[in-house]
């Protein structure tokens, strides 16, 4: 399995690099706005860039689908489990890497406790959407096929990508809801819970994964 | 005899088509020719031996272990050659043995280098720039460097030209005669399976018409070249194909010593001529039905 993850990886390793790119400026953030002067801004800059992990999925099954790489895989003594195992392994360490990551850079920007947990727990709760989002993703180009899935899935990760903007703007301001008000949500144990209920939804999505793929592919 | 392979009422269904319960040995350290015209069922089979597609029915043991709960230990042990050659295009053939060589329990390393050398594959060209009979022979390359016991090549010669056909070809009955391996050669080219199988099995419509060794059933299968009033018509009745040309008519026989003392008087007179056959008119005879 690690064999294949490492040929996977070469686009988990481009993508993100971009991210230092975005992410760099950042460590100047308190001397540009001071320490934590609009509490999550952060954080809601820094998460939604975790969707590149997904951009590196999803590159990598395009090469996969132009190559025939499953094909490939199948005449080798792989079973389709080590496959699967091998991409959501992956995709599950990228994801962690890049939170982990932002966590890191939240400690040291942050000044204060009572922004640094929720900080963290807004990005650990964007990580497991964008889990969730790419295991169903992955399901769908197996049952599909990429060439098929593709075209509708671009147009959703575009609008996933500048979500938190509409989000903001049309479903949380008309309605009154306010960065305080988020902030409880990330204070209390229910994104703990909701973090687990995805990892398990993400153990289950792999497990339906290895099953397409084995029917797939015999 | 010991078989290496033994498939036991393999069922595949699809709107078009039906594998219909496939009963079929192949006997350990021969060559078994697979023939067939096209859409008989020839991929549709070795794909489901190499649990590439799902059964809809039956059972296929390889070295004795069940396809599908043995994927793994079995593919280790089987070279395949497909009748499209899938790689990553974008590498060259060096990085893809050293891929392929992490899977495979007993990867030969030299013996890639030295195949890549023999076949004239460049290997640090990308692949997408090899021609097909390059993709062929690199696929080749990489199903016969991990010491495997059986080797399953599927129209492995389609789409080559007649000189590389041949190359692949003489080096595979070369490579099966010297190491002793056990190799499935499907095609509907029936030159080529003659050049270098043991056993021929004819496949039509989905169902196995006949299995045989060469050497029985090129004796077997003869045309008779008759004159209408030298052979009495109980033999005429178990010819196949007979047809009438102007100095007389001609039939197929599939057991030949079965009518032989039938023939000798007209043998003698020189009224009945014999001839051996190819194995394209018994495909051919098969296909037409008695």
């Amino acid at each position: 399995m690690l064999r294949l993850m490492k040929k996977f990886s070469f686009w988990y390793l481009l993508y993100p690099s971009l991210l230092l790119v975005f992410g760099l400026p950042l460590f100047n953030h308190d001397r540009l706005v001071g320490p934590d002067p609009l509490g999550l801004s952060f954080a809601i800059y820094l998460a939604p860039m975790i969707w590149l992990v997904l951009a590196a999925m999803w590159s990598h099954e395009q090469m996969e689908s132009k190559s025939n790489g499953y094909a490939f895989l199948r005449i080798l003594p792989i079973e389709p489990a080590q496959i699967v195992k091998a991409k959501f392994a992956l995709l599950f360490i990228a994801g962690a890497i890049y939170v982990g990551g932002c966590c890191v850079a939240f400690a040291l920007v942050s000044t204060s406790p009572e922004y640094l947990i929720p900080s963290c727990a807004y990005v650990i709760v964007y990580g497991d959407i964008c889990l969730l989002t790419a295991a169903l993703l992955y399901l769908g180009i197996l049952r599909y096929g990429f060439s098929r899935f593709g075209k509708y899935v671009l147009i959703a990760w575009v609008i996933l990508l500048i979500s938190p903007i509409p989000i903001r703007i049309f479903i949380l301001k008309p309605r009154g809801i306010s960065d305080s008000e988020i902030m409880q949500f990330f204070r209390g144990p229910t994104w703990i819970i909701g973090t687990i209920i995805c990892l398990a939804g993400y153990f289950f999505l792999m497990k339906l994964a290895i099953r397409k793929l084995s029917e797939k592919y015999a | 005899m010991e078989y290496i392979l033994e498939i036991n009422k393999l069922r595949k269904e699809y709107p078009e088509f039906i594998l219909d319960n496939i009963d079929w040995n192949v006997p350990k350290g021969y060559v078994m020719g697979l023939i067939g015209p096209n859409g008989a069922g020839k991929t549709t089979t070795i794909k489901l031996i190499m649990n590439l597609i799902r059964a809809d029915g039956g059972h296929v043991k390889v070295f004795g272990l069940d396809n599908i709960q043995n994927e793994k230990k079995i593919k280790n042990k089987i070279g395949y050659v497909g009748e499209e050659q899938f790689f990553y295009e974008h590498q060259s053939a060096i990085w893809t043995g050293e891929f392929v060589s992490h899977f495979f329990d007993k990867w030969d390393r030299e013996r890639y280098q030295t195949l890549l050398e023999q076949f004239e594959i460049p290997p640090k060209k990308r692949i997408r720039k090899f021609s097909k009979g390059m993709k062929v022979k690199l696929s080749l390359a990489i199903a016969l460097s991990h010491n495997p016991e059986l080797i399953m090549l599927d129209e492995p010669t389609s789409g080559l030209d007649p000189i590389i056909r041949r190359e692949v070809l003489d080096f595979l009955k070369t490579f099966t005669e010297e190491n002793d391996k056990t190799v499935v050669l499907s095609s509907h080219i029936t030159d080529d399976i003659s050049r270098i199988a043991d056993y021929i099995t004819y496949m039509i419509n989905g169902r196995i018409a006949l299995t045989e060794s060469k050497d029985t059933l090129l004796s077997n299968w003869k045309k008779v070249h008759f004159m209408p009033e030298s052979l009495n018509k109980s033999v005429i009745d178990n010819l196949k194909i007979v047809e009438s040309h102007l100095f007389g008519n001609s039939g197929l026989t599939r057991d030949y010593p079965a009518i032989q003392e039938a023939l000798a008087q007209g043998l003698a007179s020189g009224d009945i001529k014999v001839e051996s056959v190819g194995l394209d008119d018994i495909l051919i005879a098969l296909v037409k039905g008695d």
